[in-house]
């Protein structure tokens, strides 16, 4: 309760801050939009229906392609974590492009894919793709030698070893995956709709910027802000509800 | 269940060179009986073990279970770990029944599970925890937890190694008196693997000392004093000091062996 007090004493104190230096005009309102600001323009926006627009426009991309990404990542990370031939065979493959920034891809995407949905869902699956995958993986291949020969020496078959140890012990890394996933696919989607698109969030600040719209930037700003913070809060609580063991553990 | 090892032999690959750690180990182990494999750490014994358990392939020799050569590892045969190796994401409870909850298993009616539960949890003294998960427990309780699950699927034989050697030593001697309570009430085949010579000593009927690498059972002492040992008993304190004669002698080469 403590800590929970602080944390948000410590961002009221840093809106507040905010706040008078714009009353105070200790900063050109042309650069910094004030907290009240921002919360009239968002409502503005979401009364005129703009920001519901982008907002829809950008979550649409960026799920479809995170979970293209999860399912896909969760499986080729899970053979690749139990099969150690497909492990040899991909990993290289999988080591030399992950370096590759997804935004290094666009382009390419955009060129074999069009200027549409599809290139920019392309990307967002790359970029979320690694995270899940890695971590399925070692969540598979980590599985502690004497864990295995326990459930061996009570008599598991291999398809229950998979279901009842290997998927257990990845469920937790899975879920920490898929966090890391969400978080990639957010800053992606931005910068793809920066790159090419007629709406969404990233559209949205950057037409705000190039037509002088501070409070408008601000509010897409806050907006991306909000939908990170509260999509990876739900995730969180996904993985608290999947795997009460762990969040135990790692509270501890 | 009897076991027996026949000039069991066991070598691993360290790179290019081949280390022997078992060299024609032969014992017979009858039903029913505590027997302790005793040595230093490293010798063997637990490899040893892990060849009665399936889990290591012998490269030569056999061991025979009731007269079948072991293929690989099985519930009739349960083994409790050093690290204890419980499952996490179980409970108690669910880690207790995960043998029974297999497919080999499934003709047992989910009431017989309860029963065979609440057995085990009195037995082992686990009365209340059933809904912890081992995280939340102490060492000794998590090494209990180890021991009725091993119980659970009801095997032959039990084997332990080195079971509570990662536990303090207040713990260790109230873990050790409950096994020896355990294994009266039940009669299973207990094969325990100890570094530890006042341990082996208070627990087996037999011990055998494992010599040095590649180990062999270097020597073989009986322990028929009454139970529970008063350990410190004259004729206790005889057998300790036997086996540490018997261990020493398998560090130290004696000349006419070099």
């Amino acid at each position: 309760m403590m800590s929970t007090t602080r944390r948000l004493a410590s961002v009221a104190v840093v809106l507040l801050i905010w706040e008078l230096a714009v009353r105070f005009e200790l900063a050109p309102s042309f650069t910094l939009a004030a907290p009240s600001t921002i919360v009239s323009e968002i409502a503005r926006l979401i009364a005129n229906g703009q920001l519901p627009k982008h907002v829809q426009a950008s979550m649409g991309r960026m799920l479809s392609g995170y979970s293209l990404a999860l399912v896909t990542g969760a499986l080729l990370g899970a053979l690749m974590g139990w099969f150690r031939l497909l492990d040899d065979v991909v990993d290289p493959i999988v080591e030399l492009i992950r370096p590759v920034s997804p935004l290094a891809i666009l382009p390419l995407a955009i060129l074999w894919l069009g200027i549409g949905q599809a290139s920019k869902i392309f990307v967002i699956w790359y970029g979320c793709l690694f995270p899940i995958l890695l971590n399925t993986y070692a969540g598979v291949r980590g599985v502690p030698k004497s864990t295995v020969e326990a459930a061996r020496t009570l008599g598991a078959a291999t398809d229950e070893m998979l279901q009842r140890v290997v998927f257990y012990h990845s469920l937790p890394l899975i879920m920490t995956g898929a966090r890391i996933s969400f978080a990639v696919g957010m800053i992606v989607i931005i910068a793809a709709e920066m790159v090419a698109a007629d709406a969404g969030l990233g559209y949205m600040i950057l037409t705000a910027q190039q037509t002088f719209h501070t409070p408008e930037l601000y509010a897409g700003i806050t907006t991306i802000a909000v939908i990170g913070f509260l999509g990876d809060r739900i995730i969180r609580l996904i993985r608290a509800k999947l795997c009460p063991w762990y969040v135990e553990i790692e509270q501890s | 269940m009897k076991i027996e090892a026949r000039h069991l032999g066991k070598e691993f690959r360290l790179g290019r060179s081949q280390l022997s750690v078992l060299n024609d180990v032969n014992l017979v182990i009858e039903d029913g009986r505590f027997v302790c494999l005793l040595g230093p750490s490293g010798c063997g014994k637990s490899t040893f073990l892990r060849c009665v358990a399936g889990l290591e392939r012998p490269s030569t020799g056999e061991i025979l279970v009731d007269g079948a050569p072991v293929r690989s590892p099985g519930p009739d045969r349960s083994m409790v770990f050093q690290d204890y190796a419980l499952f996490p994401w179980y409970t108690v409870e669910q880690n207790i029944l995960f043998g029974l909850r297999l497919r080999h298993n499934r003709q047992l009616h989910r009431l017989d599970h309860r029963k065979v539960l609440s057995e085990l949890v009195a037995l082992v003294g686990l009365q209340g925890f059933e809904g912890a998960y081992p995280h939340q427990i102490s060492g000794g309780m998590r090494q209990r937890v180890g021991l009725a699950r091993a119980l659970a699927v009801n095997p032959g034989a039990l084997l332990m190694d080195e079971p509570f050697a990662a536990i303090d030593a207040i713990t260790r001697e109230g873990l050790q008196q409950q096994l020896v309570d355990v294994w009266r009430k039940t009669g299973k085949t207990i094969l325990f693997v100890t570094h530890s010579v006042d341990e082996a000593a208070f627990l087996g009927d037999e011990v055998h000392v494992f010599g040095a690498r590649p180990a062999s059972i270097r020597e073989t002492v009986a322990i028929d004093l009454p139970r529970p040992r008063d350990v410190t008993a004259p004729a206790f304190a005889e057998i300790v000091r036997r086996l540490r004669r018997a261990i020493d002698s398998g560090i130290v080469p004696t000349k006419a062996a070099a």
